[in-house]
């Protein structure tokens, strides 16, 4: 297989060939350091990266067999600032997913343009998919309607385990918990982690979802299709305060405009 | 020499029709149509029965020649070839080898799946040009334990146009072609046909000579 060519060429730009104690090696600190910094998202990506393991090969073959993921395998499109149109989403009719997406942004102050670029993964087509899968966890999140506070991310991370299967979402899973507080803890594991699992592993894979093509789709028919309904999450007064001047700031530019 | 040489480059570049070509004589006249063979240029219309009377010839000692030319090593790379595809990881496969003519990667198909995943529901369909070839490879089946098995057939057939009656749209888990898309005349046409027969999401698989970038590995003999 693969371990009896050594070759040091980069197959996409950004590649980072590494040999198997390389590998082990970041994994490993990779791990301990985003368990004491979980703010270190480039760190929490080459964990991903060097634990990924045959989750990739899976996810590729789950995309192949189906007609949605294979035009992504094929188009391979990215999400950024560049590539999506963020001022568009927020002209949408209420209740769209792409509006809802915007909404999400807005209260959340996340930007689509945080994501680290894929290094360690040797194949440019499981890099890809890699790259899909980080790129889209906002999306994730958006269409579970979770914030980003610990709690929310550590729900996320068990329903993305139950319903793509990577290492990292149950390394985060295990790892993440011990640095909340007992109340959090409390609320992650008797409300989010059950609904997390439970609506995981029924609703459908979700990385064979083309979102871009779907932003003027009604959120709650996707919701439906997808199979994901109730979800348990708890917003903060804060952020729906920041969702009531982002709205007027809207009608404000399309008043105008 | 140079001047003929840019001027099969270009020719080489446009897939189906060519418009300029080596010959000063009308452009739409298929004798001037030319394609590769080997290190020759000939027409293209000749490349079929050109290739056919090589392999017609060898047919009996294919193997050999093989063995010869490359000192042991093509089972290397046809090893490595299967190994990568890992028929069998994700089930019994229905699959294709196209001009397999002796069935070395039929065999290999089988036997992969066999020993790492008991499987032995997958079946290869060898396809191949030259008849020849294909009675070498069914006597070459004959001493392994799939013959009269439904898992090997053996049928000729142009890889440029598979009979729609035998081999229907979207039917096969894998299409291998192992040194046989050089010899084909047009390779958009194989292409076509690999598409048509292959299922959505499945696998082509071309093994082929390319250039070697090691400079001492890469010297042409």
């Amino acid at each position: 297989m693969r371990t009896r060519l050594i070759n040091t060429a980069p197959a996409y730009p950004g590649h980072i060939p590494l040999n198997s104690f390389e590998n082990a090696f970041l994994a490993v600190g990779s791990a301990v350091m985003s368990l004491l910094d979980p703010y270190r998202a480039d760190l929490i990506a080459a964990l991903g990266e060097t634990t990924a393991g045959p989750a990739l090969p899976r996810l590729r073959d789950i995309m192949l067999a189906s007609p949605e993921g294979r035009q992504i395998l094929k188009d391979r499109p990215r999400i950024n600032t560049k590539t999506v149109d963020i001022n568009a989403l927020g002209q949408l009719p209420e209740g769209t997913w792409g509006r809802t997406y915007k909404t999400w942004l807005e209260r959340t102050g996340v930007t689509p343009d945080s994501r680290e670029p894929v290094h360690y993964v040797d194949d440019p087509e499981l890099a890809y998919v890699m790259q899909r899968y980080r790129e889209c966890h906002d999306f994730y999140h958006s269409i579970c309607n979770f914030s980003v506070n610990v709690e929310s991310e550590l729900a996320i991370k068990y329903f993305e385990f139950a319903n793509l299967g990577l290492p990292l979402a149950a390394i985060s899973a295990i790892g993440g918990p011990l640095r909340l507080n007992a109340k959090k803890r409390r609320t992650l594991f008797s409300e989010y982690v059950p609904w997390a699992l439970k609506y995981g592993s029924t609703s459908q894979c979700l990385i064979t979802v083309y979102w871009e093509k779907r932003w003027e789709q009604n959120v709650e028919d996707l919701r439906t299709e997808l199979r994901i309904r109730d979800s348990p999450a708890k917003w903060s007064k804060k952020s729906m305060a920041t969702v009531a001047s982002a709205e007027v700031a809207n009608s404000a530019d399309s008043a105008s405009s | 020499m140079s001047l003929s040489l840019t001027n099969l480059r270009r020719c080489l570049a446009r897939n189906k029709t060519f418009t300029r070509c080596i010959s000063s004589s009308s452009s739409s006249n298929p004798q001037n149509k030319t394609t590769s063979f080997g290190f020759q240029t000939i027409p293209e219309n000749a490349k079929e029965s050109m290739v056919k009377n090589v392999f017609d010839s060898v047919a009996s000692k294919y193997d050999l020649m093989n063995d010869a030319m490359s000192m042991g090593v093509h089972r290397l790379w046809k090893d490595q070839f299967v190994g990568d595809l890992k028929p069998g990881r994700r089930g019994p496969m229905k699959c294709i080898d196209v001009a397999g003519g002796t069935g070395d990667i039929a065999l290999r198909i089988l036997d992969f799946a066999r020993e790492n995943y008991a499987d032995r529901e997958t079946s290869v369909e060898v396809v191949d040009i030259n008849d020849q070839m294909l009675k070498e490879g069914y006597r070459r089946f004959k001493k392994t334990m799939y013959h009269n098995t439904s898992q090997i057939s053996f049928h000729e057939a142009n890889a440029q146009s598979l009979p729609v009656e035998k081999f229907l749209d979207n039917s096969y888990d894998l299409y291998t072609i192992a040194f046989g898309i050089r010899n084909v005349t047009s390779i958009p046409a194989v292409l076509e046909e690999a598409y048509r027969v292959l299922k959505p999401g499945a696998t082509f698989a071309c093994l082929e000579f390319n250039r070697v970038d090691n400079p001492i590995l890469g010297t042409s003999v």
